[in-house]
């Protein structure tokens, strides 16, 4: 009787990963996924992909200054996006600012998770004055608007890659820190946990063992979506120009470059760039989402 | 008199399909009943009693199918009925009792309105017409004041009242049948005895049929007229209570009955229970006299294991900035008592009572308000050396109620149970860990190849003998058991019991044995304290709490006992 338990739970297990897999399969998460890989891997191998090196002065010539797509420059080369106002090319311009901006965004977005997950967890864990505290803290951050949090940060800071994704790490800390705790403070009130403790383990023993794995799972999607959301926000301040150096600029510093030339009808200098932060940010959000599908056991389609 | 029945299965067939297997869930399975009578189904969990309940009103889930067999009811038959058909027939002709009146209640509705809703629904009565017809049934169901209490939400009542609100729920259309599944199993014994009666007398006073689905034959002994026993989804034994429960003809009923604890006399262990949990292996026990676990330990020369003193525990109710609004519960009311080395003391009372409180103060899981507790004569609530304290508290082990919680869903059964010998480096190799796993495992019944499995892959029953064996590898010398079986089947209940009897004989163990059900505690403790809102009533030998309570609460829990033994 008992084994025929087993097998059936077993038999249940297996489904549940067929199930995973059968997801997997669905239209939108294949596309999404598809076009992130081909992102990153663009960004990953820029300086092979990429017709010219932007910003290796040598290459550049202000003859070229403005070409529209498909235009050959002084070299002979085909400037197919076009070129800048300094004669740049934009289809390498985008690849090596995607390279800047996926920078930003993912190693802000490890450093908050990191940060969140430890101010998490403490306040799951310890739950009474301790939780009450920071949870204030995360409240105040919240209630500011992130952009205007990260502008001030970066007035005080200056400018510089490292500085944008100490900006961002703070401004997004917050928003695990709530995610995590939460997850914690059921996991924390489950008997495993006061099993644990009847065992005598240390207090982080007991977060590192048993409360963290337990409660991570959440924050896969959240780490998704806020990804997309820090690429963004980046590229906001890069085009209000507190962001990244105009010497190595991201999607952001790309579109406010050519901001000024829209008005004179070279539209592509803004306009390629623009697409390229859509797409990426849209490829992160579609499959953040279908994350979130393919990990709720409740969905069942 | 041929067609004189109110339901009548026939040789009932009904198969689980998923895409690995095709499981049998109820296999050739016939059973009758007459108007106003009550049959009990019982059976352990996976027996199939739950599926036969859910086919009755056609409420199997998708996976399911019914391939033969008829379900006759008033002369039609349910079997293959349209939706539409069959929502009439569910809600004026049979009404359903589940198991958990916390979840079959809409917490957002006034248990009026959902009265009101269902008679409106079932009858086409006016407002007013069904509003003084849902008054009647409350009070029928033995709620006091029921114009006062149909403006009240499900939480505002009791697990008791709240299932009495249920059972009127399911007398709202006048059924001809009720389907009680598991109705009192997440109740307290006081209150399962009195919704028995109540479901008991209903039947009689309205002539309506029962089915009681359970799976511990000591509910129904007193309340059934007939039984079938189901095993692997097919019936093994039928018939009269009387004929079954004193002579049981089949080997399952047989186990069954003998899993039943007793309140009358107490016996050694719970004997001839093999039947239960099918061809179970029969693993290699180890010696534990001359093993890593019946190491002598740091003998203590005390002969009190645990002594309380006064002990105060509030919980904080409603949270509030000023002192004078907060609200305070007193969990734990001025508790004194002792328990000696090697016993095993109970600590019995309804939920709510404050007995899993002072299961935790003790195991040092939550902080103690006032008051003292000695662990072999150390003191561990003021003690300011943080070390003596972890060390004594290192000599209480604890068991869970929930076997589905205790055990921490990502880890391996071998990462579980080795975790107290990995962190305090009691053992001197990993593969003399291993070792020590492997028989632990063997010797509470699961076998060594359990040990690569992860939690979900076992039973309630067999996930708490992982808790014990994790309890067991920091070598305590005191165990708690917070209702320890009272999620199991009673079946399993048995063996886990007699497990926990073997250990304490084998490793001398301090058990302190909390639990709601008397029987239980009548064959598992020597000494009983009896708790009621926070206090402790009555301490005495269990001989005597059993057969001279001296409190009143004792003397009244005593008698709500459900008894089979009665029945011989």
């Amino acid at each position: 009787m008992n084994d025929k338990v087993i097998s059936k739970k077993n038999g249940v297990q297996n489904n549940n990963s067929k199930i995973i897999i059968k997801k997997f399969t669905r239209p939108a998460t294949i596309i999404s996924l598809g076009l992130l890989f081909i992102i990153i891997f663009c960004a990953v191998i820029a300086p092979f992909l990429a017709p010219t090196n932007p910003y290796d002065l040598k290459v550049v010539s202000i003859l070229d200054s403005r070409l529209s797509p498909g235009d050959s420059m002084f070299n002979g080369n085909v400037a197919w996006l076009g070129t800048d106002g300094a004669g740049r090319d934009v289809l390498s311009a985008i690849i090596y600012g995607l390279r800047t901006s996926l920078i930003v965004a993912i190693s802000s977005a490890l450093i908050a998770l990191t940060i969140g997950l430890i101010v998490g967890l403490i306040s799951g864990f310890y739950g009474g004055k301790i939780d009450s505290f920071l949870m204030r803290v995360v409240d105040i951050q919240l209630s500011f608007p992130a952009i205007l949090i990260a502008l001030v940060l970066l007035a005080l800071l200056g400018k510089g890659i490292d500085k944008v994704i100490i900006a961002l790490a703070i401004v997004q800390w917050a928003i695990y820190a709530r995610t995590v705790r939460a997850a914690a403070i059921v996991e924390r009130n489950k008997e495993y946990i006061q099993a644990a403790s009847c065992l005598g383990l240390s207090d982080f023993f007991i977060i590192w063992k048993h409360l963290l794995p337990n409660s991570i799972s959440p924050l896969i999607v959240l780490a998704t979506l806020q990804t997309a959301h820090s690429i963004s926000i980046e590229a906001t301040l890069s085009f209000l120009g507190v962001g990244v150096p105009i010497t190595e600029p991201s999607l952001g510093s790309l579109i406010s470059n050519g901001f000024d030339f829209i008005l004179s009808g070279a539209y592509w200098i803004t306009f390629f760039p623009g697409l390229m932060l859509l797409a990426t940010v849209a490829a992160i959000n579609i499959f953040g989402d279908q994350l979130r599908i393919i990990l709720n056991p409740r969905v069942n389609n | 008199m041929i067609n004189n029945y109110l339901l009548k299965i026939d040789k009932l067939n009904i198969k689980f399909f998923s895409d690995q297997e095709i499981v049998d869930a109820v296999s050739d399975v016939s059973i009758s009943l007459m108007a106003g009578e009550i049959l009990g189904i019982v059976g352990e969990s996976g027996a199939g009693k739950s599926t036969i309940g859910n086919a009755i009103i056609n409420l199997l889930d998708g996976s399911a199918e019914i391939l033969t067999g008829k379900v006759l009811f008033d002369h039609q038959n349910l079997v293959g009925l349209d939706e539409r058909a069959m929502r009439i027939v569910r809600g004026s002709k049979i009404g359903m009792i589940f198991q958990d009146p916390q979840t079959s209640l809409n917490p957002i509705m006034t248990i009026g309105n959902q009265l009101i809703e269902t008679i409106r629904f079932t009858k086409n009565f006016d407002k007013k017409t069904a509003q003084n017809e849902a008054i009647e049934l409350l009070e029928s169901v033995g709620i006091d004041n029921p114009k006062l209490r149909m403006k009240a939400y499900p939480h505002q009542f009791s697990g008791g009242m709240r299932q009495r609100v249920v059972i009127a729920l399911a007398l709202a259309g006048d059924p001809d049948l009720i389907i009680a599944d598991e109705p009192t199993t997440a109740l307290d014994v006081s209150v399962q005895a009195q919704i028995l009666e109540l479901i008991k007398s209903l039947c009689k006073k309205r002539k309506v049929g029962v089915i009681i689905i359970t799976h511990d034959i000591g509910v129904i002994a007193n309340t059934a007229n007939s039984i079938v026993v189901m095993y692997d989804g097919r019936v093994v034994e039928s018939g009269s209570v009387q004929q079954v429960i004193s002579n049981p003809r089949h080997k399952y009923t047989k186990s069954l009955i003998a899993a039943v604890p007793r309140s009358d006399i107490k016996l050694g262990r719970f004997k001839s229970i093999d039947f239960i949990e099918g061809n179970k292996q029969n693993y290699q026990r180890i010696k534990l006299k001359n093993h890593w676990l019946g190491e002598k330990l740091n003998e203590k020369k005390s002969k009190k294991a645990i002594s309380v003193f006064q002990l105060n525990k509030d919980f904080l109710l409603k949270k509030s900035f000023w002192l004078k609004n907060r609200v305070h519960l007193k969990a734990v009311n001025n508790a004194s008592f002792e328990i000696e080395k090697g016993e095993s003391f109970g600590i019995v009372g309804e939920s709510g009572s404050g007995k899993s409180t002072i299961a935790r103060l003790i195991a040092g899981l939550i902080s103690v308000d006032s008051g003292s507790i000695k662990i072999f004569d150390q003191e561990v609530v003021e003690n300011k050396k943080k070390s003596e304290v972890v060390n004594a508290q290192k000599e209480v082990q604890m068991i869970f109620q929930d076997p589905y919680s205790s055990l921490n869903p990502r880890m391996r059964v071998k990462d579980i149970v080795a975790e107290p010998i990995k962190f305090y480096k009691t053992a001197s190799s990993d593969h003399k860990i291993n070792e020590i796993v492997s028989d632990l495992l063997n010797h509470v019944g699961l076998g060594k190849a359990s040990m690569l499995k992860f939690p979900n892959q076992f039973s309630g029953g067999q996930r708490q003998r992982i808790s014990i064996a994790r309890a067991l590898a920091s070598r305590p010398k005191i165990l708690i058991c917070d209702e320890p079986t009272s999620s199991l089947d009673v079946s399993v209940q048995a063996h886990i019991l007699n497990l926990l009897k073997d250990l304490q004989d084998e490793l001398d163990l301090t058990l302190l044995f909390i639990s709601h059900d008397l029987p239980v505690i009548r064959q598992m403790c020597d000494r009983v304290a009896v708790m009621r809102k926070g206090e402790i009533c009555e301490i005495n030998t269990t001989e005597n709490i059993f057969k001279k309570p001296k409190h009143s609460y004792t003397k009244e829990l005593i008698k709500l006992i459900p008894r089979i033994e009665n029945i011989n």
